[in-house]
């Protein structure tokens, strides 16, 4: 019956994970690069939920994408809280002009 | 295995076992199988709201517009979510992804200040959009067979059920992991008390190199 539901449910999936790696490619404002890898979180969390549901094992699916939740979130936190650091030492939040690899 | 815990609480067995997709949305699923299409196609609506309410986070201009979008994003993903047939995920995700990260989002927003940086990419365009290629192909190469696959004996063990005994291990972890973000970021946040030290201008420490 509901194979068309997991099938859009993927397709959302590489469409959201695909915007991730995108901004994360392409953002250089670096609270911009955190929204990016929220983007690639919440993809991840929507394939848990839909693979858990595919392979006949919803719970451990669910469980684990509450998992994901938690631990993206601390990830965030940590992040934000790197970004504000860079921003109170360096001045900026340009990932170019605060990298020291090239020029 | 329902018996493995003896005092875990009686009315965790209450709880439906298995949920279709679309079930919250319509208590009828069984009387009229017909209205699946309808749903199908609210999921299809709100997932593609999603994925729009992605791309204009990474496209916004203004950083606080752009938590917003995310925001919208989140929540319209919760919705999506329950209509799969995992409400308390959806709940979970509607409370911290789109409470909790937005308003962490606004206040680091407002603590390090709007900045607007233009999209010019540190790696060139065509570079990304091949890598981006590249992930997808493997992505959709390792998952969509599963799709096809004939369905698989459902697994009648609750949510709650598994949650809290199957992974009690994950669930502790992720209150030590809570905790160790806190600390962290209190430490990193800290300011220091001694003003031996002060934050540089901006660029200052760069006149340098």
């Amino acid at each position: 019956m509901s194979n068309d539901a997991w099938t859009i449910a993927m397709a959302a999936v590489l469409g959201l994970v695909a915007i991730g790696i995108y901004g994360m490619l392409i953002v250089r404002n670096l609270i911009k690069v955190v929204v990016a890898l929220q983007i690639f979180a919440k993809g991840t969390i929507l394939v848990m939920v839909a693979a858990g549901g595919i392979s006949g094992k919803p719970a451990v699916g669910q469980s684990l994408a509450i998992t994901v939740i938690v631990a993206d979130t601390v990830v965030t936190v940590m992040a934000l809280a790197l970004a504000i650091q860079v921003r109170r030492w360096c001045g900026t939040l340009d990932t170019r002009v605060i990298s020291r690899l090239r020029r | 295995m329902m018996g493995a815990v003896p005092n875990f609480p009686e009315w965790i067995d209450g709880v439906r076992h298995w949920r279709e997709p679309y079930s919250t949305l319509r208590s009828d699923a069984r009387k009229y199988p017909r209205k699946e299409g309808f749903c199908m196609v609210i999921q299809t609506l709100v997932l593609s709201a999603t994925l729009i309410c992605a791309l204009q986070a990474i496209r916004a201009p203004r950083l606080l517009v752009s938590a917003l979008w995310l925001a919208g994003c989140s929540a319209l993903l919760a919705f999506s979510i329950a209509l799969l047939g995992a409400p308390e995920v959806g709940v979970v995700e509607l409370s911290v992804g789109a409470g909790l990260v937005t308003v962490i989002f606004v206040f680091a927003i407002s603590v390090a200040g709007e900045e607007t940086i233009g999209l010019t990419s540190v790696v060139p365009r065509p570079v990304a959009w091949a890598l981006i290629g590249i992930f997808l192909f493997l992505l959709a190469w390792l998952t969509l067979p599963g799709l096809v696959s004939p369905a698989l004996p459902r697994d009648a063990l609750p949510f709650l059920r598994a949650l809290w005994d199957e992974r009690s291990l994950d669930t502790v972890l992720q209150v030590a992991l809570i905790f160790s973000g806190v600390l962290g970021s209190l430490g990193l946040l800290a300011e220091r008390s001694d003003s031996g030290h002060t934050p540089p201008k901006a660029g200052g420490e760069r006149a340098s190199t």
